[in-house]
C-alpha cells in the first residue's frame, strides 16, 4: 500500500518534469501554461500510474525531501515573489519564505549569515558583484541548468553571470540600463535625435527660475556619466573588464568623453550636488522636466496613469563626433546560497522563477523586463513602446566591471564630476589622478 | 607550625582543591577537584585547537568540487569564526588560571588559619558566607563576564583584526586571511598625500567636534534661561515643542534637510529669493557646506541640552538668587556666579561625553553632505568628511576591514585621551562637595 502510493508520487512528479520540459522546449511560442500542464498530468498520473515511466532524462533537478526555501529580494518583487512561492509549492511541495534584503545589502548579509546557518538559499544580486561573491565563497554555480540558462537568455546577461574563472553562476532576471525618457507634451521625438538637438531644445525650454529645465541626470554618478566615456573608446580595466593593471579611464577617448559632458553644462545650469534622483524625478513627475535620462526600474512608474502624461523613450543619441554613448548595464540574477541546505531545491526555484511563463507574470507584476531571448516578441510586450527602446538600447551597452578591483573605480571616479562639473577643472588632469588613485587602492588590496 | 600554610598551597597549586581537604574542608575541596578535572579535560581538549585556530587563521580554504554535473562545496576553515574561537579560549583559559591561583591563595590562607588554631568554616558557612559577606561580588560577577565578552572581546578583537589582510579580497569563508603584522598600518601612511589629507581632516574633525558640542550646549542654555524666566507664559508647551526634532528618527530628518538645504531646487533658497535674497549655495560650497553642517547639528542637538539645563536650572537653591539680589547683584553677575558653575558642575561630565561623541558624529555627515563637496588636495576625502566617514569611504566602501581597524585603533586612542584627561581635569570628579 504504501509502496504504490510512492509509485504514484514518483510517477507523477516525472511526468510533470517531462511536460515541463516540453513547455521549455518550444517556449517561443510561450502560449503552455505550466499550471495546467501540471494539473493535467498529475490528472493522468493518478488514474493510470504507470510505474515504468520513472524515466532517467528528467529535466528538472530533484529537490530534497523536505526542503523550505529562503528567498531574499527587494520590496517591489514580494508580490512576484510570493505568488511564484504559492505556485512552486503547490507543484513540488516546498514552502517559499520571502525576506526583505535588497541586493545592493544581499552579499554584505550573505557573507555574515551563511557560516552561522541563517541566510537564505536563494538571494538577488547584481552582477558587479558576482566576483567578490565567488572569491568569498558564498554561491553556487548555475551547474544543472547552465545549457539553459545559457540558451535561453540574452547573452549579454549570461556572460555578465558568469565569473572571471568562467563557470555560469546566475540565473539571470533582467536587464538594467538606462535612456533618455521623455515627456511627450513637452518634447518631440526630433528633438532627441542628437545632442546637438537636445541642447538646441533646452536652451529654448530651459527657466531656472521656475525650475524648468530641458534634460537632467544624476551627476555625480558613475553609472550614468560613463556612457560618454565609454562610447568614445574609454574603458574602465583592460581584457573586457578583467585586467585590473590595464585602466583605460584617462585614454584620449574617456577625456573626450568626459570633455563633451562638460560642455553639456551650458544647458544644465546646476551643481552636481543639488541634481540629486528624488530632486529629477520630481521634476519629470511634475511636467517641468522634458527629458529624463533613467534607468528600466523606473518603466513600473513612468506610466500614463501614473502622471498623467505620455512618456516617450529614445536610446542614448549619438555626440557630435557620431558616435553613441554606450551606458553601462546590470545585470539582476538569482543566486544559491553556497550554506543552502537544499541546494538543489534552491536551484529548482531559481530556473522556476526564471521561466517564460514566470517572466510574463513579472513583467505584469512589477513591470521588470526579463532578460530571456525574444520576450520582446511575447504578445505581453510587444506593443510597449518604452520596452522596445530598452530592447534597442541593450544592443549598444557595456556591463558594469565585476572584479574585486571595481570598488575603487566607484570611489576615485566619484571625485572627478564636482571637480570638472562645479570647479571646471581640466578633464585630462583630474582623470589622471583618478587614475592614480585607482592605482594606490587597488595595489593595497594585494 | 608555619608547614600548613605551605603545604596546603602547595597541594593546591599542584591539584586544584587538594589543599582544601588537606585543610579538612572536604566537600569544598572536592568540588574544586572536580572543577579542575573538568579544567584540565576541557585545555587538553581545546588547548591544541585554539592555538592552531589563531596563530594560522586556518590551512585549508573552502572549495568547490564537481560531482557529474553539480559542484558540491566542501568547507573549508573560517578564518575569521577560528580568530574569535581562538580568542575566547584564551580568555577561558586565562579564567582558569585565574582561578587555580585564587585557589591556591585560599588553601594558604585555610592553612594560616589552622595555624593560629582556629576552626575552618565547613560547606555550610561557606555557603551562608558568600552570600552574606561576599554579596557584592557574587552579584557583579555576571555583568562583569558580560563586559568581558561583549565589551573587552570585541574590542581585542577589532585591534587583532588591524594585523591581518581582511579585505574584499580575503574575505572568509571563501579566502583565508593571514596575519600581516604591520603592513595595514604601513600601507595606510604609505597612501601618497595621506599625511596633508589625515591634516585637514583630522584639524575639521576637531573643530567640528568643539563647534557642534559648544552651539548646542549654549544653544540648549540660551533656550532654557528663556523658557524658565518668569515672565513666560505657557512653559510646558514651549518645552514641550522644542522637543518635536527629538521625537523624529535623526536619520530621518536629516534626509529631509539634505533636500531643504538643496542650493537649486530646495524651499529654503526659494524662499529667500522671494525675499530677494540669493541663498548660498549650501551643500555645495566648502565653507557653507560647513557651516550647513553645524546648524542642522544644533538644531537637532539643543532641544536635549535644553532639556538638561531646566531639570538643573530647578535644583539651584532661590534663596542663593534672593541673596545676592538683596547684595544688588546685577543678572549678569548672577549668571556668572551663580547659573552658569552650577550648570557647569553637573553637566561638564555629559558635556565631553558629547565632545567624544561628535567626534565620531557619523550620521549628520554621512547623511547630510556625504563628505562633500570633494577637495582635490585630499586623498578620497571632501571638505567636511570627519575622520570615521573618510574611513568609511576607504574602508567600507572599498571593503577594507583591516584599513578600518587601524584607523578605529587611532580615534580609540584620540577620544580615549581626550576623555581621560577631561574627565580627570573636571571640578565634579575631584571635588564632590564644590557647591554645598
Amino acid at each position: 500500500m504504501k509502496l504504490n502510493k510512492s509509485l504514484i508520487l514518483v510517477s507523477a512528479l516525472s511526468l510533470m518534469a517531462a511536460s515541463l520540459a516540453a513547455c521549455s522546449g518550444n517556449n517561443e511560442g510561450g502560449n503552455a501554461s505550466p499550471s495546467a500542464s501540471a494539473s493535467s498530468s498529475s490528472a493522468t498520473a493518478s488514474s493510470s500510474a504507470p510505474s515504468e515511466s520513472a524515466s532517467p532524462e528528467a529535466t528538472d533537478i530533484e529537490p530534497e525531501a523536505g526542503a523550505k526555501l529562503v528567498v531574499w529580494a527587494a520590496q517591489e518583487q514580494k508580490d512576484f515573489l510570493e505568488t511564484m512561492g504559492k505556485e512552486f509549492e503547490a507543484k513540488y511541495g516546498i514552502k517559499v519564505e520571502f525576506q526583505k534584503v535588497g541586493s545592493a545589502d544581499a552579499l554584505n548579509k550573505i557573507v555574515k549569515d551563511g557560516p552561522a546557518g541563517v541566510g537564505a538559499d536563494l538571494f538577488m544580486l547584481a552582477h558587479d558583484q558576482l566576483n567578490r561573491a565567488v572569491q568569498a565563497g558564498v554561491i553556487l554555480p548555475n551547474d544543472f541548468y547552465a545549457e539553459d540558462t545559457q540558451a535561453n537568455f540574452a547573452k549579454t546577461a549570461v556572460d555578465a553571470v558568469t565569473a572571471t574563472d568562467g563557470i555560469l553562476y546566475g540565473y539571470p532576471r533582467n536587464i538594467e540600463t538606462y535612456l533618455l525618457f521623455y515627456n511627450k507634451n513637452l518634447a518631440k521625438p526630433e528633438d532627441l535625435a542628437s545632442w546637438d538637438a537636445i541642447k538646441t531644445f533646452s536652451k529654448a525650454y530651459n527657466v531656472p527660475a521656475e525650475k524648468k529645465f530641458g534634460i537632467m541626470w544624476k551627476l555625480d554618478d558613475s553609472y550614468f556619466n560613463y556612457a560618454f566615456m565609454g562610447g568614445n573608446g574609454g574603458y574602465v580595466f583592460g581584457k573586457n573588464n578583467t585586467d585590473p593593471g590595464d585602466i583605460g579611464l584617462n585614454n584620449e577617448g574617456s577625456v573626450e568623453g568626459l570633455k563633451f559632458m562638460q560642455s553639456m553644462k551650458e544647458v544644465m545650469p546646476f551643481k552636481v550636488a543639488d541634481a540629486t534622483p528624488d530632486v529629477k524625478t520630481d521634476l519629470f513627475q511634475k511636467g517641468k522636466l522634458a527629458i529624463d535620462m533613467d534607468g528600466i526600474w523606473q518603466l513600473g512608474s513612468f506610466t500614463k496613469e501614473k502622471l498623467g502624461f505620455d512618456v516617450g523613450a529614445v536610446p542614448l543619441p549619438p555626440m557630435p563626433n557620431g558616435k553613441s554613448p554606450k551606458p553601462f548595464a546590470g545585470v539582476q540574477a538569482y543566486f544559491v546560497s553556497q550554506f543552502s541546505q537544499y541546494p538543489n531545491a534552491a536551484k529548482l526555484f531559481a530556473h522556476f522563477v526564471s521561466s517564460q511563463d514566470a517572466a510574463i507574470k513579472m513583467y505584469q507584476m512589477s513591470g521588470v523586463v526579463s532578460a530571456r531571448n525574444g520576450l520582446d516578441q511575447d504578445p505581453a510586450l510587444k506593443d510597449n513602446e518604452l520596452v522596445a527602446a530598452f530592447v534597442e538600447q541593450f544592443k549598444n551597452v557595456e556591463a558594469m566591471p565585476s572584479i574585486a578591483e571595481t570598488a575603487s573605480f566607484w570611489t576615485a571616479m566619484g571625485a572627478v564630476y564636482p571637480q570638472i562639473w562645479d570647479n571646471n577643472a581640466d578633464v585630462k588632469a583630474t582623470l589622471d589622478k583618478a587614475v592614480s588613485d585607482m592605482k594606490t587602492l587597488i595595489q593595497q588590496a594585494k | 607550625m608555619r608547614q600548613h600554610r605551605i603545604t596546603a598551597a602547595a597541594l593546591s597549586s599542584v591539584f586544584m582543591g587538594l589543599g582544601q581537604i588537606y585543610n579538612r574542608q572536604f566537600v569544598k575541596g572536592s568540588a574544586f577537584a572536580a572543577f579542575y578535572a573538568f579544567a584540565v579535560y576541557f585545555t587538553i581538549n581545546n588547548w591544541h585547537h585554539a592555538i592552531w585556530g589563531i596563530t594560522t587563521l586556518g590551512e585549508t580554504q573552502q572549495k568547490l568540487v564537481l560531482v557529474g554535473k553539480i559542484y558540491k562545496p566542501v568547507k573549508g576553515d573560517h578564518s575569521i569564526f577560528l580568530m574569535i574561537e581562538g580568542l575566547i579560549m584564551l580568555f577561558i583559559f586565562a579564567l582558569f588560571a585565574y582561578l587555580l591561583v585564587m585557589n591556591a591563595i585560599d588553601a594558604y590562607r585555610g592553612g594560616k588559619l589552622r595555624e593560629e588554631g582556629k576552626t575552618l568554616n565547613n560547606i555550610k558557612q561557606t555557603l551562608r558566607y558568600i552570600p552574606d559577606k561576599k554579596f557584592a561580588h557574587l552579584i557583579i560577577t555576571i555583568p562583569l563576564i558580560f563586559v568581558f565578552f561583549f565589551s573587552v572581546l570585541p574590542i581585542i578583537f577589532s585591534v587583532m583584526i588591524a594585523f591581518t589582510n581582511y579585505n574584499n579580497t580575503h574575505e572568509p569563508p571563501g579566502k583565508l586571511v593571514d596575519w600581516q603584522g604591520f603592513r595595514a598600518f604601513k600601507d595606510l601612511f604609505s597612501l601618497s598625500q595621506w599625511a596633508h589629507t589625515f591634516f585637514g581632516v583630522f584639524t575639521w574633525t576637531m573643530t567640528w567636534a568643539v563647534l557642534s558640542t559648544f552651539t548646542t550646549f549654549f544653544g540648549g542654555f540660551a533656550v532654557a534661561l528663556l523658557v524658565q524666566q518668569k515672565g513666560i507664559r505657557f512653559k510646558s508647551f514651549f518645552r514641550a515643542i522644542y522637543m518635536v526634532p527629538f521625537a523624529i528618527p535623526a536619520f530621518l530628518s536629516l534626509l529631509i534637510m539634505r533636500n531643504l538645504f538643496n542650493a537649486q531646487f530646495g524651499p529654503i533658497n526659494s524662499t529667500l529669493l522671494k525675499f530677494g535674497i540669493v541663498g548660498p549655495e549650501w551643500l555645495s560650497d566648502p565653507f557653507w557646506a560647513k557651516a550647513t553642517i553645524v546648524i542642522v547639528n544644533l538644531w537637532l542637538g539643543f532641544p536635549l541640552s535644553m532639556l538638561l539645563i531646566i531639570g538643573i536650572l530647578t535644583t539651584i537653591p532661590r534663596d542663593l538668587y534672593e541673596a545676592s539680589e538683596v547684595d544688588g547683584a546685577s543678572a549678569l553677575y548672577k549668571f556668572r556666579k551663580i547659573t552658569f558653575p552650577s550648570v557647569m558642575f553637573s553637566l561638564s561630565p555629559i558635556l565631553i561625553g558629547q565632545f567624544a561623541g561628535n567626534i565620531n558624529n557619523f550620521n549628520v555627515i554621512f547623511l547630510l553632505s556625504g563628505g562633500g563637496p570633494t577637495n582635490s588636495e585630499y586623498q578620497f576625502a571632501g571638505h567636511t568628511d570627519i575622520l570615521i566617514t573618510w574611513l568609511y569611504s576607504l574602508s567600507i566602501t572599498n571593503g577594507r576591514y583591516n584599513f578600518a581597524a587601524v584607523i578605529s585603533i587611532f580615534l580609540f586612542i584620540i577620544i580615549a585621551i581626550f576623555a581621560l584627561f577631561s574627565f580627570r581635569r573636571t571640578r565634579s570628579f575631584r571635588e564632590d562637595d564644590l557647591l554645598r
